[in-house]
């Protein structure tokens, strides 16, 4: 039998670190009593009593912990020692970089915090409905981040929760603000009066990050992921969080956003909307306008005038004004001087666009937007058949690229987390003489990539290189704000300054910046 | 139509919170704590909540603070100067009502069971219910629950001597960053004050007794250990003194369940040494 012993000197880490590391190393087979302890005379007291100590603890001060190892030989003695370390290090890193600590079962994470009441689970999609119904069952609301469950797995699972009052967000739902907490993909904002219910995450993102930047706030951002409102599902979560915000006492004007979804079930919501006795706005994006006739929801074209209208409503303004600041905007930006000074630097060839997107909404909003400004474009998402790309690895003419959509993301991180296969993307499309513009999105906020403009700079300085024309414009707007961890002034700063990109305040607005591009080009 | 909104908010600080400039004591996920002397204040999130030493700053990453100093009514983070306003502070005293004592009594009988039914496996939750010990291992465990039964046995003995020999034994025994028995003494210390604000009773000679013997080298106990003699509490435990006097069982449990989220033992230690200051150490104080 050994004992062996360690000081840490001057290390403070919390009890529950403590405990965790003492139960893990008394669970390793040979290991007889293991102790993890501050040093106090009554500790070193107690660990002399339990034949632990060791002459060398006489040096340890008060701020150092100690650590106090039985074994059956010397060998377990030190590998036990070395996997103290490296939790004990792990746990200082994550510390530094603001990871918490992830239990590994639900009911572990129950235990650590035994008055949470929702649950949000990312697990591999084939498990994720089990997780969820688990959880369900245990009376907590659920937010699944998982794709790939089956659409039987989450009628199932929305059915057993309005029958038991709860939520399912989900699945693949990737962003949700609930009582100011940020979940997923969600951005710092301000928190306020404005409720916000999405079958759509960078929708929502993209919405609420404009409402904080204009002064207004978040009361609870509900995501309920896009196939809620798909025909099968019939928008189950949709219309129960509705509800919810109807009767939130907080929330005083309510959005709706959601991707091309299912007639039938934007028909049901806005007949829910009927009763809400609340301004509603609703951004139903590739909805036909008619549906809106004679319903009580302001229908807005683009997320950024959903967001606006909230934030003019919530000021105590018309929210007119929105329409006459879009309107003047587009007006200016015919007559900028740099649309004038892009076009000029391009090369006769340089006629198309190519939009590279990390969010499915943002593309899809883009698409309409574009479709306006400079007819169909090619794409991985659009229900056109003849503009449907064969080989969405490879571009024609104006084309639109979701990279995260599945052909994309299957077996690699999402596109806002790992730029890697977008750069790439932009490099290819750089090489062809014919490209011009390449529009795109930056998404910040917690979860997302947290050196955005230094891996765009980079990469936009090599894409000049690599096109035949020498230069390309490069446009694109950035969600979120100057409170996400990645600071949304300094993006825009290092991506205008260091690498020329024409950076919008809003999606619709780097869309439509870069169609008259596109526009002018055609027209010279 | 972007505005430049104010990043970086004051949310909260602290009634305790001195003048000076303090030094990085340690850092955790949610915590950042300074030094000055003996003097311990936090720099915490939200979820942390509000208390005397405590300062709550919305906007700014933990994790890259290094300096707070403190003037007046100024706070200064990362040379980031912030407007202390009245409006803004925590009052760490408690207010009580009149108390009426059927409730008061029936509640802690509900803490207790509580307690033992969710303590956390290795928290001296034992000391209400011998069964808990099936908990601790053979070894360092067995043996820190014979030292803390034994100087909890001196404490009950309801002499100042013992209480003193019992505190004596106790004091910084146990795991965590504060030890169990520090925690423990800290809700007896809570008690005691709470037990002399409902009793008219004064309990300032052993609440100060108990302190002195108690203190050691460990600050941020030291930090618990002051506020619980002078009856200045974080907000979570205020609320749950709160609903221990004037409501049911539904609050106590939501505020309990609170306290048992600080550290993995902390919060039950600190309960169970609450409940013994009324239940347990005798009537004599």
């Amino acid at each position: 039998m050994v004992v062996k012993g360690k000081i840490k000197r001057g290390e403070y880490f919390d009890s529950v670190t403590l405990m965790i590391v003492t139960k893990q190393i008394n669970g390793i087979a040979g290991i007889t009593d293991a102790a993890v302890v501050m040093n106090t005379a009554e500790n070193r007291s107690i660990l002399d009593s339990s034949g632990l100590l060791l002459s060398e603890f006489d040096e340890a001060k008060g701020s150092d912990l100690l650590i106090c190892i039985k074994a059956d030989s010397d060998e377990i003695a030190g590998k036990a020692m070395l996997q103290v370390d490296e939790v004990l290090d792990k746990v200082r890193h994550s510390i530094s970089d603001s990871e918490d600590f992830l239990p590994k079962s639900l009911e572990t994470a129950l235990k650590t915090m035994p008055d949470a009441n929702l649950v949000l689970i990312s697990v591999a999609g084939k498990y994720a409905a089990r997780e969820a119904m688990k959880a369900l069952k245990k009376g907590l609301h659920v937010m699944i981040f998982s794709d790939n469950v089956s659409l039987d797995d989450e009628i199932k699972l929305k059915k057993y929760a309005r029958e038991k009052d709860l939520f399912v967000m989900g699945p693949d739902c990737g962003t949700a603000i609930i009582n100011g907490v940020p979940l997923a993909f969600a951005n710092i904002v301000n928190r306020g009066k404005i409720g916000i219910v999405a079958a759509s995450g960078t929708g929502l993102q993209e919405i609420s990050s404009i409402i904080s930047n204009n002064g207004a706030g978040i009361s609870q951002a509900i995501g309920t992921g896009g196939r809620d409102v798909k025909k099968e599902v019939g928008g189950i979560m949709f219309l129960a969080a509705l509800d919810a915000l109807k009767s939130d006492k907080n929330t005083e004007i309510i959005v709706l956003v959601s991707k091309p979804s299912a007639k039938e079930v934007l028909k049901k919501i806005l007949g829910k909307v009927e009763d809400i006795h609340k301004p509603v706005i609703a951004i139903f994006l590739g909805a036909d306008e008619k549906l809106f006739d004679g319903s009580k929801a302001i229908p807005a074209k683009t997320l950024e005038e959903a967001a606006l209208n909230a934030v003019s409503i919530s000021k105590g303004n018309n929210y007119n004004i929105v329409q006459d600041y879009l309107r003047k905007r587009s007006i200016k930006m015919k007559d900028n001087d740099k649309l004038l000074r892009i076009v000029s630097n391009l090369s006769m060839e340089q006629k198309y666009l190519r939009g590279l997107f990390c969010g499915g909404t943002l593309c899809e909003e883009a698409h309409l937007i574009l479709n306006n400004i400079i007819g169909e474009m090619y794409s991985n998402i659009t229900s056109q058949k003849e503009f449907l790309l064969k080989d969405p690895w490879k571009s024609t003419k104006n084309t639109l690229i979701d990279m995260g959509a599945d052909e994309f993301t299957v077996g690699r991180p999402h596109p806002m987390i790992d730029y890697s296969l977008r750069n790439r993307r932009i490099l290819q499309e750089a090489k062809s003489p014919e490209v011009a513009v390449i529009l795109f999105d930056v998404v910040l906020g917690h979860g997302s990539n947290m050196h955005p403009a230094e891996e765009l700079v980079t990469v936009i300085k090599n894409a000049h290189l690599q096109s035949p024309g020498g230069i390309i414009a490069f446009v694109c707007s950035v969600t979120g704000t100057t409170e996400d961890p990645q600071d949304k002034k300094q993006v825009v700063k290092k991506l205008e300054n260091d690498a020329d990109v024409s950076v919008f305040e809003s999606n619709a607005a780097a869309a439509e910046f870069a169609g008259l591009i596109i526009n002018t080009l055609s027209n010279n | 139509m972007e505005s430049n909104h104010s990043q970086i908010k004051l949310i909260s600080f602290g009634d305790r919170i001195p003048s000076g400039t303090f030094t990085v004591h340690s850092r955790f996920r949610r915590t950042i704590n300074f030094y000055n002397n003996s003097v311990l204040i936090s720099v915490v999130s939200e979820d942390i909540g509000r208390g005397p030493f405590n300062i709550i700053v919305r906007g700014l990453d933990l994790r890259k603070i290094q300096s707070l100093s403190v003037l007046k009514n100024i706070v200064t983070i990362n040379n980031i100067s912030l407007i202390m306003h009245e409006a803004l502070k925590y009052t760490s005293k408690l207010y009580l009502q009149s108390i009426n004592n059927a409730i008061h009594t029936d509640n802690l009988s509900f803490l207790e069971s509580t307690l033992v039914k969710l303590g956390t496996e290795k928290s001296l939750c034992f000391l209400l219910d011998e069964k808990r010990e099936v908990h601790f291992k053979p070894g360092f465990e067995k043996e820190l629950v014979k030292r803390m039964k034994f100087g909890v046995s001196l404490i009950l003995k309801g002499t100042m001597e013992s209480l003193n020999e019992g505190i004596t034994r106790i004091k910084g025994c146990g795991f965590g960053l504060t030890p169990s028995g520090d925690d423990f003494i800290a809700g007896l210390l809570s008690g005691f004050y709470l037990k002399q604000e409902i009793s008219g009773k004064d309990l300032s000679e052993i609440r100060k007794k108990i302190y002195e013997t108690a203190k050691g080298d460990n600050l941020i106990s030291n930090t618990f250990l002051y506020l619980a003699k002078n009856g200045l509490f974080i907000e979570r435990f205020k609320n749950f003194i709160h609903s221990l006097l004037y409501e049911g069982h539904e609050e106590i449990f939501t505020h309990i369940q609170k306290i048992l989220n600080v550290g993995e033992t902390s919060g039950a230690d600190m309960l169970v040494g609450f409940m013994f200051s009324f239940k347990k150490v005798g009537e004599q104080w």
